[in-house]
């Protein structure tokens, strides 16, 4: 378990990072409560924090930076299933499996037992 | 040209995730194209330190999504009555293939192309690009947005 990555304040989207290895894959779990105090949230929106559906997205770059230096190329699908809100505590589990220059990954956000979102994504290995 | 007060009238986000500037063209109920502006005294920005690599300057591609989601959502928005019941926000619920191409960095103008494919009830799909001069950045084939409550009563 790892602390907040230096590149997430201000766009804060992981409070912790856990990340094994299983075979060649990699699995990652990334924990972040919304704040609806945070600097980003007061404008989103106004009078009613809803954590955006893109910093699910930026959870998930910022989890794979931290885990393996990786930059995401394409987003190859994501659905915002439920809306989180101030005080919730998103957790998204990730599958990042190896491919020839990066790695496809399959996370899967919920709060409680409630599925917030579904993202396959595909990352590159950082340049240098 | 839709100019940035016109934009703020449309869009529910304010600062600083209100990321359009400028709507450049709007072909009603067909394209939009919108700029916004990155500088380095973007939030997201906040705290670099001294010293550190170039790319820690890209510009989020979270954000850039975000952009190009309200840029979509300008163009969806137009000519329409604003709808009065509400709880409802109009909000992003998915896209398929958003490709990124190359970076943005302080300085640059994103502009975005959007094209609205198809509305299907209160859903709609658009699909776009983003350049940042000739230089193409982002494609993305599918981007889905509706309306619906914030959260549905349990």
């Amino acid at each position: 378990m790892t602390g907040i990555p230096a590149f997430a304040a201000p766009l804060r989207a992981v409070d912790t990072l856990d990340v094994r290895a299983s075979g060649d894959d990699l699995e990652l779990v990334a924990q972040i409560t919304v704040d609806g105090k945070e600097p980003n949230l007061r404008g989103h929106f106004p009078g009613q924090a809803v954590y955006p559906g893109v910093f699910v997205i930026e959870t998930l770059e910022q989890a794979m930076r931290e885990a393996v230096g990786a930059r995401l190329s394409t987003v190859r699908s994501v659905r915002f299933l439920a809306p989180l809100l101030d005080g919730d505590r998103m957790v998204l589990t990730a599958t990042a499996k190896r491919t020839p220059d990066g790695w496809d990954v399959t996370g899967k956000a919920t709060l409680g037992e409630t599925t917030t979102a579904k993202i396959r994504a595909s990352f590159e290995e950082a340049a240098g | 040209m839709t100019e940035h007060h016109d934009i703020r009238v449309l869009l529910p986000q304010r600062y600083p995730l209100l990321l359009v500037d400028r709507v450049l063209e709007l072909v009603p109920g067909e394209s939009i194209v919108t700029i916004k502006a990155v500088t380095g005294t973007e939030p997201c920005f906040e705290g670099i330190p001294d010293g550190a690599p170039a790319d820690r300057y890209d510009y989020p591609k979270s954000l850039m999504i975000e952009s190009f989601g309200q840029s979509a959502a300008l163009l969806w928005l137009d000519g329409r009555e604003p709808v009065e019941d509400d709880d409802s926000t109009l909000m992003f619920i998915g896209a398929r293939d958003y490709r990124f191409t190359g970076a943005a960095r302080p300085g640059d103008v994103l502009r975005h192309e959007v094209r609205l494919e198809s509305v299907l009830a209160d859903t709609a799909f658009a699909t776009g690009r983003t350049w940042v001069g000739d230089r193409l950045i982002a494609t993305v084939t599918t981007l889905t947005a509706t309306r619906r409550p914030v959260r549905p009563a349990a």
